[in-house]
């Protein structure tokens, strides 16, 4: 049997198609248990930042994103060790560098602009982290795409409607929502 | 040279995703089906294909008392894979230039 060059390039297209999906597949199985454990450092924070003085929130954060980048590595690590050598843990590691330099980006805002409102000094975070999502959806996992927009249209939501319990909001609907668009990404 | 039992569409796209999962161990019959987008009978008659021409292997356990249906592609497969996709790409390349 002899095949014509365009059904050889369909099939090769097929194949390209299908491992392209198979990858996206895994790393969202390796990306979301990621997204379900910030979810919960988001629902630690900012129910702590309800609890407590502005002047200590910097302290209450500290911790919980040590914690947070540090649970992140180990689960990376896992992934790509239980993936073997054609692991697509890339785009993860592109994830973690995304994040430090949003931590960063943070960080500088925060001390160049000097004591901010409560509510902006609870936004900025989320909104950098959801913006981070989306770019990482349009890079491969596009699920990330609607979890960061959602995270950017609750923390936009609840800083006009809710400032006064905006730190609880946060917390319930940022956190919460995070972590079930985690279980979202997991099981697709 | 063209491998026939390859390059049926569904079948290939079945080897395609094992040669893809090779090295993270034997995939999930429910996700060797979201890959490939077919139906549980047809997938089931697919594999039991491959399997038969010793490309795919097929274990059947259970995880408490679920049944699960693991495949993995054998080393034959790989070969049979790289050779059929070589057989494409030459297809193409021949007929390009």
């Amino acid at each position: 049997m002899v095949i014509s060059r365009e059904e050889a390039s369909a099939a090769l297209s097929a194949i390209d198609q299908t491992t392209g999906r198979s990858q996206t597949l895994r790393a969202y199985g390796a990306a979301g248990p990621i997204a379900m454990m910030w979810g919960v450092i988001w629902v630690l924070g900012y129910g702590a930042m309800a609890l407590t003085p502005d002047h200590r929130w910097a302290w209450v954060w500290l911790p919980l994103d040590l914690a947070g980048f540090a649970i992140t590595m180990w689960l990376v690590q896992r992934g790509r060790s239980a993936a073997g050598r054609s692991s697509c843990a890339a785009p993860l590691w592109k994830g973690i560098v995304v994040a430090i330099a949003i931590t960063a980006v943070i960080t500088a805002i925060y001390a160049m602009a000097g004591p901010l409102p409560a509510g902006l000094y609870m936004a900025l975070p989320a909104l950098l982290a959801g913006l981070a999502y989306i770019v990482m959806g349009l890079m491969r996992m596009t699920r990330f795409v609607w979890v960061g927009a959602a995270i950017i249209a609750a923390t936009v939501a609840g800083f006009f409607l809710f400032p006064s319990s905006y730190a609880l909001w946060m917390a319930a609907v940022g956190g919460i929502g995070l972590g079930l668009g985690g279980f979202w990404i997991w099981r697709a | 040279m063209l491998d026939e039992l390859i390059h049926q569409p569904l079948r290939l796209k079945i080897m395609a995703a094992l040669w893809a999962e090779r090295e993270a161990g034997p995939l999930d019959f429910a996700r060797l089906k979201t890959i490939s987008g077919a139906t549980d009978g047809n997938l089931g008659s697919h594999l039991t294909t491959l399997e038969k021409a010793g490309y795919a292997e097929i274990a059947k356990d259970f995880v408490g008392k679920r049944p699960r249906t693991r495949v993995s592609i054998t080393p034959q497969g790989v070969r049979a894979f790289r050779g059929h996709v070589e057989y494409l790409r030459q297809v193409v390349e021949d007929a390009g230039g």
